[in-house]
């Protein structure tokens, strides 16, 4: 039994050798697509370009702007007199923001009592971005001017955040677990099912039926090259992350090997699934991409937080492995917590690849 | 031109017998759309929050209270002590915690102003600051409005306490709704895998086919064979746009109201 499963695990790696421009991708493209991500996907702010309008052209405002200014957010790139369209200012220069002070507005400060009103017009159409502005710009203002009058800002409540997980609030921390569900997905699912159809396209499928070979020893064959390369693959993530992304793993290194080597198997058997319905490569392609890319992409949680999603697209997530690997990953990397809090996803993992790989060998002996 | 014509005409054709092709360049893509403008939504919703009750004062359930009634916020039930909100984040179950110390309303009344604690979720720094702006802006709204009422007790006027008002203006998208962001981007996406899947299928079926080297021979023209190649799917491509626009503008009106 062994020695015929090592002869079929061997003639996949020969195939696998062959064809080295293939294997070149996959073991580069999750360095590639780290780099692309790590480094596109930054969505700090940074400069965002503001326009001051100041009538008066007074010294108060001059110092506040220089407040302004001063902020790594923020970049003062004009300063206007007088402007009759605000939103073909901002429009015009590709600013974000524009401060408009009243051309009494020193006097008014001066003199207390309100009135010294600074009217901020925001580009609201990246939402996020609009919001952190709004948030931002408001207290920088009040504090900026009440300095300039030496006086105290009358605070009721102070709020003293504390970030955990992430302290640095570094955005790589977060997307390289993630990054990891994906390619281990792509790599997974996609090949196994590639190599299996492609044998069914040449007909050698038929040929390997024929053999002294049962099917579980063909199917497991091939899938445990795939399982080395996913393996390999992984490990490269995370080395890529620590050297060039900082990333250290809080929790137990050999529960996300473990956890891994479940989603890697679950993976696999999306893979097996795929080539027992598809007849040929091209379908096989056509099934792995919408079915499982697309929503890991989007609905896993990925990129965007599921809580922020309707109420049926978070239902539909709950059927998809990703979604629990990837807070398992981010609970082991980020948070470094226990199988003891992580059990329910490690268990309804492992339930989805039992399911999968359960269906997926009795549609294979159905074929036979 | 007339060559350019015929050839439009014969893919129209060929489209008009591929039925499977057009219900999949249709169908497909209004799906996606609609999926990626409801899920692609880097909006913070529904942040769960857990509060540490401390102080359990007058004052604190108010504050509490002002956070448990806004709908940005899934409200669970309070911590016992900060060990249970730091649990509870280890869990997965609240993103935010806020611990009210004991001496909060001693504090505030005092005039000295108090303190309050808030434990934030950082894995993913984008929706935790967004989030942690929202309940910061809560916080900040309800001391400024208890300021205001003790001013008010003591028959001072509030803008004596405050000269300075900051009125800000949102333009292009005043309910900063991130699917108008999302949805022109979107419509680019798919406009660009529908249009340049079609053609390039078009003209590769003619090759699998042999067909090509058939119209080779013939007085077409390559220029004359991609113009025919790239209309049609042009055409199909507006019509795609239409639709987008229609169902994105829909949208936003819906929003809107």
């Amino acid at each position: 039994m062994l020695k015929r499963l090592y002869a079929i695990v061997i003639k996949e790696f020969r195939h696998i050798m062959r064809d080295w421009q293939t294997l070149m991708i996959i073991l580069l493209m999750p360095v590639l697509m780290m780099f692309l991500y790590g480094y596109a996907l930054t969505m700090d702010l940074i400069d965002v370009p503001v326009i001051i309008v100041d009538p008066s052209m007074s010294s108060e405002v001059r110092t506040i702007v220089g407040d302004i200014d001063a902020t790594s957010l923020f970049s003062v790139i004009r300063t206007e007199r007088v402007v009759q369209e605000p939103a073909e200012l901002m429009k015009k220069y590709h600013a974000k923001l524009i401060v408009r002070f009243p051309s009494t507005f020193a006097k008014d400060l001066r003199r207390g009592g309100g009135g010294a009103d600074i009217q901020v017009l925001i580009d609201g159409s990246d939402s996020n971005v609009g919001t952190i502005l709004k948030n931002t710009i408001g207290p920088l203002l009040t504090r900026a001017s009440l300095d300039l009058i030496k006086m105290e800002q009358p605070k009721a409540i102070t709020v003293h955040p504390k970030v955990l997980y992430n302290p640095q609030q570094k955005s790589a921390l977060y997307f390289v677990p993630g990054l990891m569900a994906i390619i281990l997905l792509m790599v997974s699912a996609m090949l196994t099912s590639l190599a299996i159809t492609r044998e069914k396209e040449i007909g050698t499928l038929e040929q390997l039926l024929v053999s002294p070979l049962n099917p579980a020893e063909i199917i497991i064959g091939k899938i445990l090259p795939y399982c080395v390369i996913a393996a390999i693959d992984s490990v490269l993530i995370m080395l890529v992350g620590r050297i060039f992304f900082d990333v250290t793993i809080a929790g137990n290194v050999y529960l996300l090997a473990a956890t891994t080597a479940i989603y890697i198997f679950t993976s696999l058997a999306i893979g097996l699934l795929i080539s027992t319905i598809a007849a040929n490569q091209q379908q096989a392609m056509m099934i792995v991409l919408p079915v499982t890319m697309l929503p890991t992409v989007i609905l896993s949680g990925f990129i965007f937080p599921v809580k922020s999603m309707p109420v049926f697209l978070q239902a539909i997530t709950c059927f998809i492995p990703a979604t629990y690997f990837l807070e398992i990953i981010r609970g082991i990397v980020l948070k470094g917590i226990g199988i003891s809090i992580l059990l329910k996803p490690v268990v309804i993992l492992s339930a989805i690849g039992l399911f999968l790989i359960f269906v997926s060998i009795k549609r294979f002996r159905v074929k036979l | 031109m007339r060559l350019v014509a015929l050839m439009i005409w014969k893919e129209f054709l060929h489209l008009k017998n591929d039925k499977m092709s057009i219900r999949l360049m249709i169908f497909p893509v209004i799906l996606q759309a609609l999926i990626m403008g409801y899920a692609l939504t880097t909006e913070v919703k529904h942040t769960p929050v857990t509060v540490c009750d401390m102080s359990a004062s007058q004052l604190s359930r108010s504050l509490i209270e002002s956070i448990r009634s806004n709908s940005l916020f899934q409200f669970q039930p309070l911590s016992e002590s900060y060990a249970e909100v730091r649990e509870r984040l280890d869990r997965g179950e609240s993103r935010i915690g806020l611990v009210i110390p004991e001496d909060f309303e001693h504090s505030l009344r005092s005039g000295n102003g108090a303190d309050v604690q808030l434990v934030v979720d950082g894995q993913d720094a984008n929706s935790s600051n967004v989030a942690s702006g929202y309940i910061n802006a809560i916080i900040t709204q309800w001391g400024s409005t208890y300021l205001k009422k003790q001013a008010q007790l003591q028959g001072k006027d509030i803008k004596l306490l405050i000269p300075v008002t900051v009125n800000p203006v949102i333009l292009f998208n005043p309910l900063l709704k991130s699917t108008w962001y999302m949805v022109p981007a979107l419509i680019v996406l798919l406009i660009t895998m529908v249009t340049s899947l079609l053609s390039g299928l078009s003209i590769v079926k003619e090759k699998e086919k042999g067909t090509l080297e058939q119209i080779m021979v013939t007085p077409v023209k390559p220029i004359h064979l991609i113009a025919g190649k790239t209309v049609p799917y042009l055409l199909i491509g507006f019509f795609e746009l239409t639709i987008f626009i229609y169902l994105g503008v829909g949208k936003g009106q819906a929003l809107k109201n």
